[in-house]
């Protein structure tokens, strides 16, 4: 302990300067964060930066840090000092842990309760989203950035390898992607979901911060660059497979298993009819190797307290000369549907060799939506404040003007993304400044916000997340409708309805006769 | 008693190219080895394996009884290392740096430690970075005698050095060594001749001798024949004799493992018409330099040899 202690304070007497620098970044991280949750007043300067440069900035100042800490006793190299002094590696390792925790995680944890705090919440509590928080920023980070500092001599060489990974993780992440894209649906989030659900995220990010662990121990314990290097490849190559295997488990299958199917004398949870009308045409556009169409539908069927949530669809053919051709699951990106009819298009993609072969001919369409049955849960009812006003359950949030002159509401809460709520409030076409607004002057809109299945914690990785809860794009009845010029008044209630999952199911819908379009071509 | 250093058919090699070829050395308990070759022979590198710095490839190492690859952690606080290429913390001060270095030394002397820091005039506040090379050195010393190691183990410490620092180095360095064994490598023989007990001579990775100075002095004469008429060289000469050469009456050759009168004896019965005999000491520098002549030649032979030997294309 004492040989731990005695490094401990050289490399903090020695790197004050380092240490100063990454609390500047932090401090200008804290100052400059909560910026970003008035979307008006936020500098157009950050905005043309990025929504994280400033937690990039933190990075780098911790790169430098990690950097000088490590490379003071370097673990490459046969002329440094004090590999012929009496060094105990554990002592080294733990003297080096220990300066992370005190002068990284321990900052930067109290910065992060500064923004909580700054954002109205209480810092303590959430030990689960600071326990995500800290694994995310360790595995995605300071792990990997301690191992290759581990594994270099210097900063330069450090900085090589730094960037010689990130490339291999970027290339990595883009044949993934691709790998995958084709057949992207959803299953663990609503709308625009995660390729890799959470929970597999995770153990990927575990795996990082293990892997790491692994290769500074064993770097530290040896001093052989060549074995240490070894295992830090072919832990690499693990992730990237293993991230491989769990995106590529996500489709077809993952859908299969996630919306059982209808059992017979089971009723379609939705009703369904093929719908073409003027508004929303069954409509053919060809792309250079598919047919893209955009099938019209009405759906309706909800039952009143419910919303129905379309995550997947599937589209399959049975011709007349007994050819049967199925496509695949294909993610649907819409927001839930309300009580009432409503009339989407979905779209309907095959190849342009199956639709010269089906085109001729009539079909049998088959038409399946993977659907996940909500139901109206908690309600709470807030008055709009003045500057922000707490929402149980949700948040705190304000009104906010956008520049297209439309009001809204601006929401933040602590910790992860927020459950579905649906999201009504009262817009007055009178100036809020101005007396009370008539009924005749208030109308009622509403937003979807959240997701039915939320992720822990923001994979943007910082405790407050911020939503646009727009209250305002459409009326209480899921019809689109626009807010320009209506007031959001301070005194006027907003309701928030949290929708709950009951179930995952299918919908079914068949049109014998199908007759598939005939492409349009310019004249 | 344990010899400090021993080592047994020591060998590195660095893919294909051998630094060091089966080296067996002892280094008893007190002595002042002095490592000696010319550049490049394999002195760093021999000792790094000493220091655990370096895995041999074959052969084994044992420092202070314990195998090289043991050593590491507690086991240095015994050792003092010091090497003209190694990286010191170069931000720190001299205070700064014997400050930290203490508490990793439970038998530190800070008596001693100030003894040192005056005897070599150091500049306490000033960062190792901004010292001269021979302070640089003197702060490495002092820091690495401070705490009274068994063994000190010095990698060309003096090379670039000025003579007044290396005496006042060399000077410390005999202060400690009644108490410690001393290991240390140069390429100049005569900044070692004055102090060093025992001699090694290393060359192209091969330790050619390696003994006492005393006995390495007493084994070697420049013998000087004197003969009634000029003589060709015999072919069959003991291969004990070195550099042999003979002009007009007189043949001249180093005796490598001279024995007084019975050398005189053999050298008489060798040669017809001897007149006079004389065998004359010599300075370790002039029997290091036949040696080295000698075995670069041998080497030579050798190699020419295997290129003869080669079959032709």
């Amino acid at each position: 302990m004492r040989q731990v202690l005695n490094i401990f304070r050289k490399d903090t007497r020695q790197f004050w300067l380092e240490i100063l620098a990454s609390f500047a970044a932090l401090a200008i991280y804290v100052v400059h964060y909560p910026a970003r949750w008035n979307v008006v007043q936020y500098p157009l300067s950050y905005q043309q930066l990025g929504d994280n440069w400033m937690m990039c900035v933190v990075v780098v100042a911790w790169w430098l840090l990690i950097a000088r800490v490590v490379h003071a006793e370097s673990l490459v190299g046969e002329r440094q000092f004090w590999i012929t002094r009496p060094y105990e590696w554990k002592s080294l390792i733990v003297a080096k842990a220990l300066f992370v925790g005190v002068w990284i995680y321990v900052p930067f944890v109290i910065a992060q309760m500064l923004v909580l705090r700054e954002a109205g919440f209480s810092p303590l509590g959430h030990a689960s989203g600071w326990l995500l928080m800290l694994a995310l920023y360790s595995g995605v980070f300071i792990f990997p950035l301690i191992a290759i500092a581990a594994l270099t001599a210097n900063f330069a060489r450090m900085a090589l390898a730094v960037f010689g990974s990130y490339l291999a993780a970027i290339a990595c992440t883009i044949w993934i992607t691709n790998r995958s894209e084709v057949h992207a649906v959803s299953v663990y989030s609503q709308g625009y979901g995660t390729m890799v659900p959470y929970s597999h995220f995770f153990v990927l990010v575990v795996f990082a911060v293990v892997g790491g662990a692994s290769v500074v121990l064993l770097q530290y314990a040896t001093r052989r660059v060549w074995l240490s290097c070894t295992l830090a490849v072919c832990l690499a190559a693990l992730g990237a497979g293993g991230a491989l295997a769990l995106s590529s488990r996500m489709p077809q299958r993952e859908v299969d298993r996630q919306y059982p199917a209808a059992s017979s004398g089971v009723a379609n949870p939705l009703q369904l009819a093929f719908a073409p009308k003027p508004s929303n045409p069954l409509f053919v556009g060809v792309w250079p190797s598919n047919v893209f169409i955009a099938f019209p539908i009405d759906l309706s069927g909800v039952p009143e307290g419910a919303a129905m949530e379309v995550d997947n669809m599937q589209f399959s053919m049975d011709a007349a000369d007994g050819e049967h051709w199925i496509g695949p699951w294909r993610q649907l990106n819409t927001t839930p549907f309300l009580p009432g009819t409503h009339s989407p298009s979905l779209p309907f993609i095959l190849s342009r060799k199956d639709y010269e072969h089906f085109k001729s001919m009539p079909v049998t369409l088959h038409v399946v939506l993977a659907v996940t049955e909500l139901r109206a849960g908690r309600e709470t009812t807030a008055t709009i404040a003045n500057p922000t006003f707490p929402v149980n359950g949700f948040g705190v949030c304000s009104t906010q003007w956008g520049e297209q002159s439309q009001n809204f509401l601006h929401c933040r809460s602590e910790f992860g993304e927020l459950p579905l709520t649906y999201v009504t409030a009262a817009f007055s076409n009178k100036p809020c400044s101005g007396p009370q607004p008539q009924p005749e002057d208030v109308r009622t809109f509403a937003e979807w916000t959240g997701k039915a299945y939320p992720d822990p914690i923001d994979a943007g990785s910082d405790p407050v997340r911020v939503t646009f809860a727009e209250s305002g794009a459409y009326d209480n009845r899921g019809h689109e409708h626009g807010t320009r010029g209506l007031a959001l008044c301070p005194g006027t209630p907003a309701q928030f309805t949290h929708y709950d999952v009951v179930r995952r199911s299918r919908a079914y819908l068949t049109v014998p006769n199908f007759q598939l379009p005939a492409e349009v071509h310019p004249t | 008693m344990i010899p400090t250093i021993q080592t047994h058919d020591l060998t590195k090699r660095f893919g294909r190219t051998e630094v060091l070829h089966e080296i067996d050395l002892t280094v008893p308990e007190g002595a002042i080895y002095a490592l000696v070759g010319p550049n490049g022979a394999g002195k760093t590198t021999m000792i790094k394996l000493l220091m655990n710095i370096l895995r041999p490839t074959a052969g084994s190492a044992r420092v202070l009884g314990l195998d090289t690859h043991e050593l590491a952690g507690e086991v240095f606080s015994r050792i003092g290392y010091v090497s003209e290429n190694q990286e010191m913390p170069e931000a720190m001060t001299v205070t700064a740096m014997l400050e930290y270095m203490r508490p990793f030394y439970p038998r530190w002397d800070r008596e001693l430690e100030r003894q040192l820091v005056r005897q070599f005039d150091l500049p306490m506040e000033r960062k190792l970075k901004h010292l001269s090379r021979g302070m640089k050195m003197k702060a490495a010393f002092a820091s690495s005698l401070a705490y009274r190691p068994s063994l000190i183990v010095l990698d060309e410490p003096f090379t670039g050095l000025d003579p007044l620092v290396r005496d006042e180095l060399i000077e410390s360095l005999l202060e400690r060594a009644p108490e410690t064994t001393i290991f240390l490598s140069s390429h100049d023989l005569a900044e070692i001749e004055s102090f060093a007990s025992h001699v090694g001579y290393l060359e192209e990775g091969r330790m050619l001798f390696s003994e006492e100075m005393t006995v390495l002095a007493d084994r070697f004469r420049e013998v000087t024949v004197t003969l009634t008429a000029p003589v060709k060289l015999p072919h069959d000469l003991p291969a004990t004799w070195l550099q042999a050469e003979t002009v007009d009456c007189v043949v001249r050759f180093v005796h490598s493992e001279y024995q007084g009168e019975a050398s005189e004896r053999e050298v008489a019965e060798k040669f017809a018409g001897v007149r006079d005999v004389t065998c004359e000491a010599m300075p370790l520098r002039a029997i290091f330099l036949a040696i080295a002549k000698t075995g670069r030649m041998q080497n030579h032979a050798t190699q020419r040899t295997a290129v003869d030997r080669r079959p032709e294309a």
